[in-house]
């Protein structure tokens, strides 16, 4: 798993490039918790057009950083999603806790609006 | 003709990355479509990983035995470990309304699994958890 960030304004982005499961769970909690703390951004985008695979682990990430946001009174977007990917999102229902879409161009358009 | 498999997986998280090669090596050679697999991958994840954390009574070696049988229609697995009696199915479905209202943090793992699967199923045998799987390929 890489995870690259950036941080543009008033929002940041952190895009996945592998798998996310339990073995990657504990070094991208780090990663996206250092982001969180050092940019103080409450509207995050996960781009996951490079990510491969999710499991429960993963959706652990993606809740727990929600909530995170949630209490800044933020908003966590998720691009990209590929078909394995989303349907552990449709299977848990998780799909409807977070803002999709389907291109980083169109979720950082809603972000910087 | 049927095929078969079995590992022997050291109870920690570190041993879990080269099962997944082995496993992927094995997966190619059976020909299963890219679903199937990633089905299949998300089982190991969510059930080896339990059996990691429910953890090891003392004078057990701390290992999983991982069993896998194809037959060119379904994938069968048994996962195998000496811990503590613990039945994943055990537990009824999560009302998954009422978590994402309260945001509740984990709980969907082996729904996931019962989820992906065609069939699952648990027993205890002697002193061992065998938890079965079956996944259909068509």
């Amino acid at each position: 798993m890489t995870i690259s960030q950036e941080v543009k304004g008033a929002f940041a982005v952190i895009a996945f490039d592998g798998r996310l499961d339990i073995m990657q769970y504990d070094a991208s909690e780090t990663a996206v918790n250092t982001l969180l703390e050092s940019s103080g951004v409450a509207k995050l985008l996960f781009d996951c057009e490079k990510l491969s695979f999710v499991s429960s682990a993963g959706l652990r990430l993606f809740m727990i950083t929600l909530k995170k946001l949630s209490a800044r009174g933020g908003v966590l977007a998720i691009s990209g999603m590929n078909p394995a990917v989303r349907k552990i999102f449709d299977i848990t229902g998780y799909d409807k806790l977070f803002k999709i879409f389907d291109t980083r161009d169109a979720a950082e358009s809603f972000l910087a609006g | 003709m049927k095929s078969y498999a079995a590992y022997r997986v050291k109870s920690e998280l570190n041993a879990l990355a080269p099962f997944t090669e082995s496993v992927t090596e094995l997966f190619g050679n059976w020909h299963l479509p890219a679903q199937a697999r990633t089905d299949l991958f998300l089982c190991f994840d969510e059930l080896l990983s339990n059996v990691i954390k429910y953890g090891t009574p003392l004078g057990v070696k701390p290992e999983m035995f991982v069993q896998l049988a194809f037959d060119g229609t379904a994938v069968k697995i048994d996962i195998i470990d000496e811990g503590p009696e613990f039945d994943p199915f055990s537990k009824p479905d999560p009302d998954l309304a009422a978590y994402r209202d309260e945001l509740r943090v984990g709980g969907v793992g082996v729904y996931i699994v019962k989820q992906v699967m065609d069939d699952v199923s648990y027993y205890r045998y002697e002193n061992r958890n065998i938890v079965s799987l079956l996944k259909k390929i068509s």
